[in-house]
């Protein structure tokens, strides 16, 4: 991921985040209305698709299956974290990873090189 | 293509109806009939029907597709398109909820009958109950069901008795435990079948295993347990 990439991908998020705020429900009946249950799926998937988009952008490290071009290494001082991320200001938080120990003798954090 | 839809909406139809729409196939694929469902439901979202997995997994599309039961999504058109159109009902004998989807509460209450799960009383061992490899390929061909319901609503002694006859889908299941070296309720397992509808309803007729998406042989089974009522009853 580059910076520029996100941005045209944000970009294209927020344009369907459009369409799906104009989605009309023709179907109202209440029996076994599998349109409604459609129309709430893509409500909730637009959701998780921008905090993905999102929290991504503000992690700014790579770490597994989050490759970023910009920041290729993994960061465990700053990023050994959960992000946080809060749809009503879209705003990402870091939050301490709440495992006790948080590390164990046997496997410590480190860079995977395999 | 012309598809013919068996529509019905407690709320506004007083009747179930047919519904003849014109679909275009994309040239030169070979969709599932469930693909198909799904470009007719992009234009009529009013069109009820379920699915999941879409890989013949789930058990949910079980349908009736040109007079045949089967999964929509693992039917290629090829397979039951004919004369260039295709018609698609609910499972037959059950009663029907809305469009394509039927109410599968007796179809479960059979199953439940059945008790479709492992009875053995004695202390579990540390780690797992353990049975011979030879032991274990007696349940290939009985644990695979996903309890689509296609057998059990092809059946003609299903339809009569769906109170009273397990049917195909829940036989197949209790033979799956009848079988199993590391259940202990066979006794118990026998007696609850042993009247004249449960198991003897089934005349044979064999129509489960020609619709079976899992190609399994719920009639075979139902001759197994046949054959332990009537050696318990000697
Ligand atoms: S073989 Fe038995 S269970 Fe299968 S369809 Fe025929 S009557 Fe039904
Ligand atoms: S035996 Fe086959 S047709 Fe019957 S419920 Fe199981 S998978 Fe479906
Ligand atoms: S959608 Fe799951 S079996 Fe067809």
């Amino acid at each position: 991921m580059t910076v520029r990439a996100w941005k045209k991908g944000l970009q294209k998020l927020e344009a369907i985040g459009e369409r799906v705020r104009n989605t009309k429900l023709t179907d109202t009946s209440n029996a076994f209305n599998t349109a409604r249950i459609e129309a709430l799926e893509l409500d909730n998937l637009f959701e998780v698709a921008l905090a993905t988009a999102i929290s991504a952008f503000e992690r700014k490290e790579s770490r597994g299956a989050h490759a970023r071009n910009d920041f290729t290494e993994r960061d465990d001082e700053n990023w050994l974290k959960h992000s946080m991320y809060f749809p009503l200001d879209k705003r990402v938080g870091k939050r301490d990873v709440n495992f006790a120990p948080k590390t164990v003798e046997t496997f410590q954090p480190k860079v995977r090189t395999y | 293509m012309l598809v013919s839809l068996y529509r019905y909406n407690p709320e506004t139809d007083s009747a179930p109806y047919m519904q003849d729409v014109e679909v275009d196939i994309p040239e030169g694929k070979d969709l599932m009939v469930l693909d198909v469902l799904n470009l007719i439901k992009e234009r009529d979202s009013s069109m009820a029907y379920r699915r999941s997995c879409r890989e013949g997994v789930c058990g949910s599309d079980g349908m009736n597709m040109n007079g045949t039961n089967g999964l929509a999504c693992i039917t290629p058109m090829s397979q039951v398109v004919k004369k260039n159109k295709l018609v698609l009902r609910p499972l037959p004998g059950l009663p029907v909820i809305r469009d394509l989807v039927v109410d599968m509460s007796l179809f479960y209450k059979q199953y439940e009958k059945v008790m479709p799960y492992l009875v053995n009383d004695t202390p579990a061992p540390a780690i797992e109950r353990l049975q011979t490899p030879e032991d274990r390929e007696k349940l290939d061909g009985l644990y695979e069901c996903i309890l689509c319901a296609c057998c059990s609503t092809a059946c003609p002694s299903f339809w009569w008795n769906p109170d009273k006859f397990i049917g195909p889908s829940g036989l197949l299941q209790a033979y799956r435990f009848l079988a199993d070296s590391r259940d202990t309720a066979q006794a118990e397992r026998l007696s609850n079948l042993d009247d004249p509808f449960s198991v003897f309803r089934c005349r044979g007729i064999m129509n489960c295993v020609s619709v079976c998406p899992k190609g399994l042989n719920p009639t075979k089974a139902i001759g197994h347990i046949r054959n332990l009522l009537l050696q318990r009853a000697t």
